[in-house]
């Protein structure tokens, strides 16, 4: 499933997740955006977390998207900073970044 | 006029008492340690995540009190200072005279899972999914962005771990009170890089109060605190900025102003400390570090107590109790300025700063809230 951010179709204003109004112009109304690209701010590696269904190993990061807004996606394969990755939406909900 | 404040010690595997037994045992030491009558009580403000399926209503019917002013406080690291706004502004409107704030969390392990991965829609809607340990993992990456924003490394940050372990070995409430090295700090298990176990706060179950009162109230004759000022400052960014700064940057000036004095005039600090690369970020919005050194502050300033920080142990060494983290450092700066915290007592201490910070919603942190206290006698 493709990944999309939300656009103001008052002012062009790019959001992610959505909101009922805009930040920059107060507008209601918005249209998703697909995007597919972003690249790697953040990433970590998480070793150990409370309660059940833990993924040892599990890898994150904060991805600035084409499109704008910031996300935070589940990292298919290590990478760097600044790295090129791809954004998808599985049908669960989880964005993933696949280098 | 602030004439109490009390910790239900915390505890990190307690059995058998509920939310709402913390919040009342609060409730009557702090009222004991004011030396006010129960029925004397006519407001009450609450903040926990685990008290549901009751609110404050419910606890003011079990406390057997029928107040005049009533609160429910739902801002997590900064409902302390949230619940003394709203209370200050009601005694100094004739709303109440005699107000009880209660802060506090039980947790069993499920709870606490529960609460991080519902904490709010965004989170479970698109952080739950990632199964990947939220909020650790996020400010772990803010960690690594601060890292290299200012040229900081692990011991850095370890630094401040290690002079809190310090001041909670005077404190005998605080849950780990063994010393700890800063070679301690290095080793210790990763949770998620760059932070490890000595980053994150541990879950403790616990409750604080604070007693309000008038400034004409008799208990206010004694040790009391009087706010100097309070600012607060909720979303500012809308999540879209990189999470090194918080609301405290922009509530700064105005609340200097309001207190009429500035960083270098205080005698010690309670900041909000879920990970210590918040408690950098929070002073230097507050200009204690008006140089952008914060490598000096650090090893030069807070290791050295010449600028007491969290001399409880703040909640990395004496627990997080949910909601109750966010009145911990205000009960502590409270009892340092009546004079009574023992052997960690800052010696002469008369003026305190606090801040809260926390409600992360998708990246870091929305709510940022400071005040000014300062110990009369």
């Amino acid at each position: 499933m493709s990944f999309a951010v939300f656009e103001c179709i008052r002012c062009g204003t790019r959001v992610f997740p959505q909101r009922y109004y805009c930040r920059s112009c107060g507008g209601g109304q918005w249209r998703e955006v697909e995007v597919a690209e972003g690249t790697i701010e953040e990433t970590t590696v998480v070793r150990h977390r409370m309660g059940a269904g833990s993924r040892p190993g599990a890898l994150l990061a904060t991805v600035a998207t084409a499109a704008g807004p910031a996300v935070i996606a589940k990292l298919e394969a290590m990478a760097d900073r600044g790295q090129p990755v791809r954004l998808r939406r599985d049908a669960d909900g989880t964005i993933v970044a696949t280098p | 006029m602030i004439v109490a404040g009390v910790e239900v010690p915390y505890a990190r595997h307690p059995q058998g008492a509920a939310t709402g037994d913390l919040l009342a045992r609060a409730f009557g030491e702090a009222l004991a340690e004011a030396g006010i009558a129960h029925g004397e009580v006519d407001g009450l403000g609450v903040s926990s995540f685990t008290l549901g399926p009751d609110h404050a209503v419910d606890l003011a019917w079990r406390l057997g009190i029928a107040p005049r002013w009533l609160m429910d406080d739902c801002l997590g690291g900064a409902s302390g200072i949230d619940l003394l706004q709203h209370a200050l502004r009601a005694i100094q409107a004739g709303d109440a005279s005699v107000v009880v704030l209660a802060s506090g969390d039980h947790f069993e392990p499920a709870d606490f899972t529960r609460l991080t991965e519902h904490y709010n829609l965004t989170t479970r809607t698109w952080l739950r999914p990632l199964d990947a340990g939220v909020p650790n993992s996020l400010f772990a990456m803010l960690t690594s962005r601060h890292m290299r924003a200012h040229g900081l490394d692990r011991a850095d940050y370890g630094a401040l771990a290690v002079t809190q372990r310090q001041w909670a070995a005077m404190n005998p409430r605080a849950v780990y009170r063994s010393p700890m090295t800063l070679d301690d700090y290095l080793a210790a298990p990763m949770v998620s890089d760059p932070l490890g176990r000595f980053d994150c706060v541990p879950v403790v179950s616990g409750a604080d109060a604070i007693v309000l009162v008038a400034a004409d109230h008799p208990a206010a004759r004694g040790r009391a605190v009087r706010l100097r000022a309070l600012r607060s400052r909720y979303n500012r960014d809308h999540q879209e900025g990189d999470g090194l700064v918080t609301g405290l940057a922009d509530i700064a000036r105005p609340l200097w102003d309001d207190a009429g004095l500035g960083p270098d005039e205080v005698d010690l600090v309670s900041v909000y400390d879920d990970y210590p690369v918040m408690v950098l970020i929070q002073l230097a919005d507050l200009g204690f570090a008006a140089d952008g050194d914060l490598r000096s502050l650090v090893h030069s300033r807070i290791a050295t107590r010449a600028l007491p920080v969290n001399t409880s142990g703040g909640q990395l060494s004496a627990g997080q109790a949910g909601a109750a983290g966010g009145m911990h450092g205000l009960v502590e700066a409270v009892t340092q300025l009546r004079g009574t915290t023992g052997e960690r007592q800052v010696a002469g201490a008369r003026i305190a700063a606090v801040t809260g910070y926390g409600m992360v919603e998708y990246r870091y942190g929305m709510c940022a809230n400071a005040v000014v206290l300062e110990g009369v006698r």
